[in-house]
């Protein structure tokens, strides 16, 4: 059968077949055909003439907020580009209906929304001739309301119409086409011939497969998969057989079978993805926008970015706007905010450690479902930070089945399992445990380092997630992750000969988070618990030590209720109380923009400081759009129990789309407090009566975003803080006797900037990978009076480009190729000797005045999968720093600051891991 | 928390491959400075000293200042406001030799008196210059090179002068020591000098894994009297043929070990000096001739 379509397009044509008029095992779609079939048979015309128009159907309400008249306004622009189409105004449509209905009109393609689940909209093109797919698009708008969901349907519907332009330009019927001919006599049997399909190395069961099973040029069954991926020919003679699949994404799939008489064979067929996928394209939502940046990252995304060693959680570090931390640190500095201003967030609740020591994320990947990153602006639903916002989302969405996992590389091995318990709840467990402490040994030798206890880590995570009446959720995470490294000084630093002993650290947490969402009358309820207990423990040589222990106790409810088609109103709370206890041992404490300073400088001192802190919050954000307008106007209002100041935050946002909504253009303006650091306002280093830093944020952006997959962002941004804490006493009048105190709200921070992200996700092209740039300049200014200086990491060119290649279904390879300003250094003039310590003391230049030469880095990955019925194995190799480039991570001192030398980062570091799904 | 992490990949990274450690004194390196008394009072005249080692072989010219006064600014040296502390004697210098050969130490001395009624911390500043220079220093030429190496990090030698490293250049050739000296404090015990014995070496029992020819040595530096128990810690200097040595340790007694070659050709010194937390500082000194026998424990 020829037809006037691209081959490539449309894997899934097969010829119109006759199906046996009562197959009642064949599914919908073939009892719609054979409906058609009786109909044509019995006016004796063996030639049917079908059209190239469209039927268009909407499926009965389901748990949607979409109503089926919003679909139908959305959709009148769309059927202009469908030719001949027409809506089929049945209410209460299911898709068998539908498709018989169409089949019934010989409209040759119909076009299907099903909004039976609640989180998806799934659009099906469907060839009625041919009874074949030409694609599915699954719509996802995690947290929008009805008009996100609207800006969704509308994206997915402009993807799709681009998708199937070759088939649009073909509109008109070719004269020749072949017919449907009819064979009303095909003899009966009792055998039957049984399918599933499931997706190759997957498991996944396919909805919607062709097959057809024929003998000779005779096709006798022609049947669609249905759930679970089932498929059935039944009333066969006993005979040879010949069966073809065909799926669009997938490799068709043919073979043999031989059935006796009344033999019944169940055939399992496992399709194999194809490279590229054209039609299968799921579009991930924007939401309704709270923020003017926010660049979100799903698991899948994330987790092959070379150089990140797989970790999902790392990968942020290449975003725009986040400055390269030194060497493995595992730090976090947004558009020139210091690492501890910004949130890190884990559901909604802050966490204090997000990176294991060793850089590996402490959310194991796959427990991930997405990764936002808000690098300022942010929504009032935050608070107490003026830096920005990098916040993990576990997995919420529920399966079918059980599917478990098992990972391993040169630093851990995991273990994860998530699956269905009964119909309406879910569970998934994980379990990380470092290898390092066993690796390690066979390296000692060239390590500088004497490890007491190697590095180790470990992390877990349980959730539990039932689907309440209403779409609501009932639930509950359990997770913590524990760091700890203990080595050996066997020769202590030249600049503090003092230094001797051991360096040992312990981080870990523990938390319990009951969550439920639901719905009373027309508020939409989100509330959550968080119960946390965290440590944090540091022992530096003899010279330093200390131990942060808090119980934090964490309460956050939204409210969230439409007024209108054009507003709504979302209410919440967000309530920490915590119970700390700082204790430990130190001559002084670290501040940003101050010296290395010596531990041996002054005295030390012993301290114990247990206390509490209350604070309350409370948020209001209102969401209007009219036209091509969209405004977001927030209040937050922040209290602390130290004194109840109350610090009110307004927040505002705008957007206007333009003609064509895939360009818009954004405006952002907020204010932003955030409450002094611990160890900022404990004594003896703190000063108790320090009050909130206040900050605002403004930024203006645009972006250019293709339903597809392709997407441009830019924008310019701003931030100044004032109150910011700082040395009330300059470092050169502190070296005496009384150490680096006297800390006071007397600071500024200043900082500005320019980004842009190009990223390219397509499912429909073998490429996918994102540039990354960022132009900007931070600065502080210690105490009034003082000159603005650049703040300790201040990067003036950040630049990233990760790309990813899809060679085959199983072999990609991708690199990342990272340029950076390097941080600026304060030069030594010279040297003072310190009697009291018998140390030396830099003299120094003016702060950060210098800055050594730039940091870039090129790391590549590859990528292998094995896929096996039911099971699949990824092998990968991941070279961090794959040209071994010494890139300078800092300068060095002799003992008397009179010689200098650039100290240099990690060599190439292979990677190498195992990942098995079944 | 962060900072806490970039504090210590600093004591990481702060490892440089091609400086020499800490434990090398190849240039002149300061190793104390202590005052007597303690704690001095208004009206009462204190010495300063200084200890200083550098390579036995080295002779190049040194000149050593200081001034001192009560800090009232709280600045890292002595300025206008603060009140200046006069000279009560004339600078003291002596230098160790061993049959006439510099061993590389040296101490010098300076007695100031405390002006009454200046109450604060006595601030006494220390200019090392590693230069040749002319019979009279001019101080003032001195003091406004000082202030340009501190602003700008390089700085020209004075007319008339030629330095070790560079004899264009003061830069590479000056050492500034700064020295606090406590007041008393109020109702305080006063703190009382610190003195140690000199150095003991005897042979540890444990000689396994040695080059050829090394005797591994245990030392001691016990304090005459009752030893510190104010978190002292101690710096040994070590002058040989094979160089300087500097090694740290942190123990009450300041045990630490050595290398000795079994056989000699000329003497050895070694140096014990202790800080407390108290603000005392002593150093005392032993010499191992060619011939003396290492004790056993």
């Amino acid at each position: 059968m020829s037809l006037p379509i691209p081959a490539a397009l449309f894997l899934l044509l097969q010829t119109a077949a006759v199906v046996p008029a009562d197959s009642a095992e064949a599914g919908p779609a073939a009892g719609a055909a054979a409906a058609v079939a009786a109909d044509q048979a019995a006016d004796a015309e063996p030639v049917v003439e079908w059209t190239p128009t469209w039927s268009v159907g909407v499926s009965e309400a389901g748990e949607h907020p979409l109503i089926r008249s919003v679909i139908q306004e959305r959709l009148t622009r769309w059927l202009q580009k469908l030719p001949g189409a027409q809506l089929d105004e049945s209410v209460d449509l299911t898709r068998a209906e539908f498709r018989r209905a169409a089949r019934k009109s010989l409209r040759r393609y119909a076009l299907f929304i099903d909004r039976a689940a609640a989180d998806v909209l799934s659009i099906q093109v469907l060839d009625e001739q041919d009874l074949a797919g030409l694609a599915s698009l699954d719509l996802q708008c995690p947290g929008c309301d009805t008009k996100g969901w609207e800006v969704r349907l509308n994206e997915g519907m402009s993807a799709l119409i681009d998708a199937l332009g070759p088939l649009l330009k073909a509109s008109e019927p070719k004269p020749d086409v072949p017919a449907v001919v009819v064979e009303p006599d095909v003899a009966k049997g009792d055998a039957s011939l049984s399918f599933q399909f499931r997706e190759l190395g997957s498991g996944l069961k396919l909805i919607g497969v062709s097959v057809t099973v024929s003998q000779g040029e005779q096709t006798l069954c022609e049947t669609n998969s249905e759930a679970k991926g089932k498929a059935r020919c039944v009333e066969l003679v006993a005979g040879d057989y010949e069966w073809a699949a065909s799926f669009t994404g997938y490799k068709p799939a043919t073979g043999k079978v031989t059935l006796a008489a009344g033999e019944a064979i169940f055939r399992p067929v496992d399709l194999e993805p194809t490279r590229v996928n054209r039609f299968s394209t799921t579009i991930r939502g924007r939401g309704p926008s709270r923020e003017v940046t926010r660049v979100r990252l799903t698991r899948e995304e994330l987790e092959d970015i070379p150089g990140t060693g797989g970790d999902v959680v790392r990968a942020v570090q290449s975003l725009p706007g986040v400055a390269r931390p030194p060497g493995l640190s595992p730090l976090i500095i947004i558009r020139g905010s210091e690492p501890d201003d910004s949130l890190f967030m884990i559901d909604g609740f802050r966490t204090s450690l997000l990176y294991h020591l060793t850089g590996q994320g402490v959310v194991e990947n796959e427990t991930v479902e997405l990764l936002d990153f808000v690098p300022s602006n942010f929504s009032a639903r935050f608070g107490r930070s003026h830096g920005g916002v990098v916040e993990v989302t576990t997995r919420d969405k529920h399966a079918e089945e059980w599917t478990r996992r098992i990972q391993t590389d040169v630093y851990a091995g995991s273990v994860f399992a998530a699956g269905p318990v009964g119909k309406k709840d879910m569970l998934w467990l994980s379990f990380r445990r470092s290898w390092i402490d066993a690796v390690l040994p066979l390296v000692a030798d060239v390590l500088p380092l004497d490890f007491a206890v190697a590095p180790r880590f470990y992390d877990y995570f349980f959730k539990w997630d039932r689907k309440i009446s209403g779409g609501g959720r009932l639930g509950m995470v359990y997770q913590g992750a524990l760091d700890k490294v203990k080595f050996a000084i066997d020769q202590p630093p030249d600049f503090d000969p003092s230094v001797r002993g051991d360096i040992s650290t312990l981080t870990m947490f523990h938390r319990i988070r009951p969550y439920a969402s639901f719905k009373i009358g027309d508020w939409r309820h989100k509330s959550s618990v968080n119960i946390q207990l965290e440590s944090f423990n540091v022992n530096l040589a003899q010279a330093f030590k200390l131990t942060v222990e808090n119980y934090r106790k964490s309460w956050r409810h939204e409210a969230l209720r439409k007024l209108s088609d054009s507003m709504d109103l979302v209410l919440g709370v967000d309530y920490q109380q915590i119970y700390y206890n700082v204790n430990g041992k130190a001559s002084s404490r670290p501040q940003e923009g101050g010296g290395r300073g010596s531990f041996a400088r002054t005295e030390s001192e012993v301290f114990d400081s247990p206390g509490v802190v209350v604070r309350p919050g409370a948020y209001s954000e209102a969401r209007y759009k009219s036209g091509l307008w969209e405004s977001l106007l927030g209040l937050r209002v922040d209290t602390d129990g130290a004194n109840w100041a109350f610090y009110p935050q307004p927040r505002f946002l705008t957007k206007r789309y333009l003609t064509d909504k895939r360009f818009d253009l954004r405006f952002g303006l907020g204010a932003y407090s955030q409450p002094p650091r611990p160890d900022e306002t404990i004594s003896p280093f703190g000063n108790p009566g320090l009050f909130w830093e206040h900050a605002g944020h403004v930024q203006v952006g645009g972006g250019f975003t293709d339903p597809g997959g392709f997407s441009i962002e830019s924008s310019l941004f701003g931030k100044r803080v004032i109150d910011a804490v700082g040395n009330a006493q300059s470092q050169d009048e502190a070296q005496g006797t009384q150490g680096l105190g006297g800390l006071g709200n007397v600071g500024e921070v200043r900082g500005y900037g320019a980004e842009f992200l190009i990223r390219q996700r397509k499912a429909d092209f073998p490429v996918s990978g994102f540039i990354a740039y960022t132009i900007s300049r931070a600065e502080r200014k210690d105490r009034e009076g003082e000159d603005w200086r650049l703040f300790s990491f201040d990067q003036t060119h950040v630049l990233t480009a990760v790309a990813t290649y899809k060679w085959t279904t199983r072999f990609s390879t991708g690199f990342r190729y990272r340029f950076a300003s390097a941080n600026p250094e304060t030069p030594n003039l010279g040297s003072l000797f310190d009697s009291r310590t018998g140390t030396y003391i830099p003299i120094p230049g003016a702060p950060f005045s210098e800055r050594p030469p730039p940091f870039w880095q090129l790391d590549v990955r590859a990528d292998y999968k094995i896929l096996r019925p039911g099971w699949r194995l990824q092998l990968y190799l991941d070279l961090q720093n794959a040209t071994s480039r010494q890139n300078i991570e800092g300068i060095s001192y002799n003992t008397d600051y009179t010689e200098q030398e650039y100290s240099y980062g990690l060599p190439l570091i292979p990677s190498f891991g195992i990942k098995g799904v079944f | 928390m962060a900072r806490f992490i970039v504090m210590s990949s600093l004591l990481l990274c702060a490892c440089g491959e091609a400086l020499k450690p800490f434990t090398v004194v190849d240039r002149l390196r300061i190793a104390a400075v202590a005052n007597e008394p303690v704690q001095p009072t208004p009206g009462q005249n204190f010495s300063v000293n200084m200890l200083t080692l550098r390579e036995a072989e080295d002779e190049t010219p040194l000149t050593l200042l200081a001034t001192a006064c009560v800090s009232v600014s709280g600045g890292q040296a002595c300025g206008p406001a603060d009140p200046e502390m006069p000279y009560a004697g004339l600078p003291t210098e002596m230098v160790h030799t061993v049959d006439g050969v510099n061993t590389g130490a040296r101490e010098n001395g300076w007695t100031f008196t405390w002006p009454q009624g200046a109450f604060g911390v006595g601030l006494v500043n220390i200019v090392v210059v590693n230069c040749a220079t002319p019979d009279q220093v001019d101080t003032v030429a001195l003091t406004a090179s000082l202030a340009t190496l501190v602003e700008e990090g390089e700085v020209a030698a004075p007319e008339g002068w030629s330095c070790a490293e560079d004899p264009l250049r003061l830069s590479r050739s000056v050492w500034l020591a700064r020295h606090l000296v406590p007041p008393v404090m109020g109702e305080a015990p006063s703190v009382t000098k610190a003195v140690l014995h000199p150095p003991r070496m005897v042979r540890t029992e444990d000689q396994t894994q040695l080059e050829e020819g090394l005797v591994r040595t245990a030392l001691t530096a016990p304090f005459v009297g009752q030893p510190s128990r104010d978190e002292p810690r101690w710096s040994w200097f070590s002058t040989s043929p094979r160089g300087v040595v500097m090694r740290v340790t942190a123990s009450e007694e300041g045990a630490n070990t050595a290398l000795v070659d079994a056989e000699r050709t000329s003497d050895y010194s070694y140096w014990a000096v202790m800080r407390d937390a108290m603000g005392r500082v002593a150093w005392s000194h032993m010499r191992l001739t060619t011939d003396q026998v290492i004790p056993e424990p």
